[in-house]
């Protein structure tokens, strides 16, 4: 015990406080600012890529999104069914109606299984229309 | 000593509590930002320890980076337990010691040898000597960086620490991994070191005559 005290009394000696003045009083250093522009690309390399808050929901919904985009264009590309019916109806009246109007079959349903074959029909054949 | 958040009751030239809790918290989260401001409050202080403890300019630079850029990577394990400035400060003790013995450089140790028990103790009458009258010129800090280079790694280290860097005795102890009273040997041997060779400066006509 006897010891520490003569060390810490030693310590606040004149001399030993005049010297702890002396380093206190080095002056500051400073790093270049071509140093600190070297750091901070070291340190932006470390740095964590910056993501999305919600990524992990936001990627699959994006990719969702751009499947259903994708099979809707798809989609309106091809050529309509309902389309097609309506002009087949369409033809068939007025097939129809050339029939009523000629008296003659120029045209044949689309179901229809038996076709006239020149001066080979008989009045059965308009029953198919 | 530090508080959970990182403030540190010490009297040093630059308070640890001039970093925002805050700050330190997007640290942990590796915010760049954040540490940037880490940095600028401690750049200035960890070169200037680094830069005596590490003779050559380039790898002064060189370790000074070195310690920001472990420090960034390792700052989300920082506890808290001791302030930042002690943890940054430790980093960059380890890292001037590893870069010392790449350099191969030898650690010599300075003792109060008898030649310096029997020389004339220094007039502590002269006014150059009081605490209050001494005036660090230009010649004479180059005389106090010499002799602070000259000294080993060891005694350097704690002298740097505890009056320059106003770091207490258990800080500097826990830091270095040391006993309170080596620490206290250790600054007294650097002090006395730097004393004889300034001795020297302040007395040149005895030295030649």
């Amino acid at each position: 015990m006897d010891n520490r005290q003569d060390l810490d009394a030693r310590l606040r000696e004149p001399g030993q406080e005049a010297v702890r003045n002396l380093v206190a009083s080095l002056p500051e250093d400073e790093p270049s600012l071509a140093w600190r522009a070297q750091l901070n690309e070291r340190l932006m390399r470390e740095a964590p890529r910056r993501r999305p808050k919600f990524g992990w929901v936001l990627r699959p919904v994006a990719a969702v999104g751009l499947a259903c985009a994708a099979y809707f264009a798809f989609l309106a590309a091809q050529p309509s069914k309902s389309g097609s019916l309506e002009e087949t109806l369409v033809r068939l009246h007025q097939a129809a109606q050339m029939q009523d109007g000629l008296g003659t079959v120029t045209q044949v349903s689309l179901s229809s299984s038996k076709t006239p074959q020149g001066e080979n029909w008989q009045e059965t054949d308009l029953e198919l229309l | 000593m530090a508080h959970a958040t990182g403030v540190a009751l010490t009297t040093n030239h630059l308070p640890d509590h001039s970093v925002d809790p805050l700050v330190i918290e997007r640290c942990r989260q590796k915010d760049y930002e954040a540490f940037g401001k880490l940095v600028d409050a401690y750049q200035n202080r960890v070169f200037g320890f680094v830069r005596r403890m590490v003779p050559n300019a380039e790898d002064a630079a060189e370790v000074t980076q070195d310690v920001f850029v472990r420090a960034y990577q390792a700052f989300e394990r920082f506890d808290g337990r001791c302030s930042v400035r002690t943890w940054l400060f430790r980093i960059a003790y380890n890292l001037c010691i590893d870069r010392s013995r790449k350099a191969g450089r030898s650690v010599k140790e300075t003792s109060l040898s008898p030649q310096d028990e029997h020389d004339e103790p220094i007039d502590f009458a002269d006014d150059r000597w009081q605490p209050e009258q001494v005036i660090l010129d230009d010649e004479l800090r180059q005389h106090v960086e010499a002799a602070i280079a000259s000294m080993s790694e060891k005694l350097r280290s704690v002298l740097l620490l505890h009056d320059r860097e106003d770091m207490a005795y258990d800080e500097i102890a826990e830091m270095l991994g040391l006993p309170l009273g080596t620490v206290k040997s250790r600054l007294f041997l650097a002090r006395a070191h730097l004393q004889n060779a300034l001795r020297e400066y302040l007395r040149p006509e005895e030295s030649h005559g």
